[in-house]
């Protein structure tokens, strides 16, 4: 009999301890801070800009890369028929062209001092 | 009232200051479109251009607007030089007029008129779409279906070959199907040689306005060059609507479509 009243009490203790445990999912609430977060998504989108520096901003570094998609964008755009077969080189000349003269040395910004 | 238009300029000192700070980075400018075009940017003149064009621009610097000078004498020197360029012995010394390297030249030249931010070192990009690879090569693409119009309009105004001249209805041909609006832009940038900023002053609205039109009109030429027939016509954006009342109260069909009529007629 004592065994079992003993048994009983414990139980007891034990339910309002993990009733104790649900005020911890009053912590949840700072989940939703969380979801705050996600609307960082949208930050993540003007460090993609910035990295680049303003829209389209291009740079001397960037000039092999550049170059060779001239080339295959010509390519693709020929194929098509977009640009005549016959002008093709000329085209893919001029655009790299008018690149190149853009690519600055020391880049866009940098300062010599 | 007053202040807020008031140009406030710098002292001859401050100006000075700017040249010398910044004689090295016009010089870059003119040794970058010397390079592209395989000139030698002291005999070309084209250190003495941008020299020019940068104390010019240190003597009209407006420091009170905010605007960088760098961002601010760029494009000017960059002009500065490419005119220099143009004008040089060299541009028509080191190849010979008809050549290929003498034709994109021409081309590249005519690129800056249509894209004007080219000279500040930067692609026509004028929204992101989020994906910076795919921005670039749709620049690219802009610029690559701008130099062929450039380049058949070119052909067939100096000694055109048949395939030029077949190359250059097509392209007409395909230009004439568009809304009035749509060619006159086209005809104003490729044709009067105008930049797309000048042709949104001209019609009174907002750059942008012209800018994603024209990019709209450029991949409707590359979707209809590519099918052979006219694609489904893009319409004209809100912003511009009011210009097509105007164009069709003044009875234009459009100069393409003005061109075939009297080659037909």
């Amino acid at each position: 009999m004592t065994k079992k009243k003993d048994d009983k009490k414990i139980g007891a203790v034990g339910s309002s301890q993990s009733t104790k445990g649900v005020k911890a999912t009053e912590n949840v609430s700072e989940v939703d801070k969380v979801k705050g977060a996600a609307s960082v998504r949208g930050v993540s989108g003007v460090s993609r800009v910035s990295g680049a520096g303003p829209l389209g901003a291009i740079t001397l570094e960037q000039r092999e890369r550049l170059m060779t998609l001239v080339s295959e964008e010509a390519e693709k755009l020929a194929a098509q028929g977009v640009i005549p077969k016959s002008q093709r080189e000329i085209v893919e000349q001029a655009v790299k062209m008018v690149i190149d003269a853009s690519l600055i040395e020391g880049g866009n910004d940098q300062k010599k001092k | 009232m007053g202040s807020a238009t008031e140009r406030q300029r710098l002292s001859e000192e401050d100006a000075n200051n700017l040249v010398v700070e910044h004689h090295g980075w016009a010089e870059s400018i003119a040794r970058s479109v010397a390079r592209s075009w395989n000139l030698d940017w002291r005999l070309d003149g084209l250190d003495g251009a941008a020299m020019e064009a940068l104390i010019f621009c240190s003597r009209r610097f407006d420091p009170s607007r905010g605007i960088p000078f760098k961002g601010y004498a760029r494009k000017r020197i960059h002009e500065a030089s490419t005119d220099a360029a143009r004008k040089s012995k060299g541009w028509t010394r080191s190849s010979s007029k008809g050549s290929p390297e003498a034709k994109a030249r021409e081309i590249s030249a005519e690129l800056y008129g249509v894209f004007p931010e080219l000279r500040d070192g930067r692609l026509p990009v004028h929204e992101s779409s989020g994906n910076d690879d795919s921005d670039t090569r749709s620049a690219i693409r802009e610029l690559l279906v701008g130099a062929s119009i450039v380049a058949t309009r070119q052909a067939v105004a100096t000694d055109p070959l048949p395939d030029d001249l077949i190359d250059y209805r097509r392209m007409v041909g395909v230009m004439a199907s568009l809304e009035p609006l749509h060619q006159w832009l086209l005809y104003k940038v490729y044709w009067d040689g105008l930049s797309l900023r000048t042709v949104a002053t001209e019609w009174d609205t907002d750059g942008l306005n012209v800018m994603r039109e024209h990019k709209v009109l450029i991949a409707y030429l590359q979707k209809s060059m590519a099918m052979g027939k006219p694609a489904p016509l893009p319409k004209v954006r809100p912003g511009l609507k009011t210009l097509t009342a105007k164009f069709k109260k003044e009875g234009s069909k459009g100069p393409f479509t003005d061109v075939l009529r009297g080659a037909s007629g």
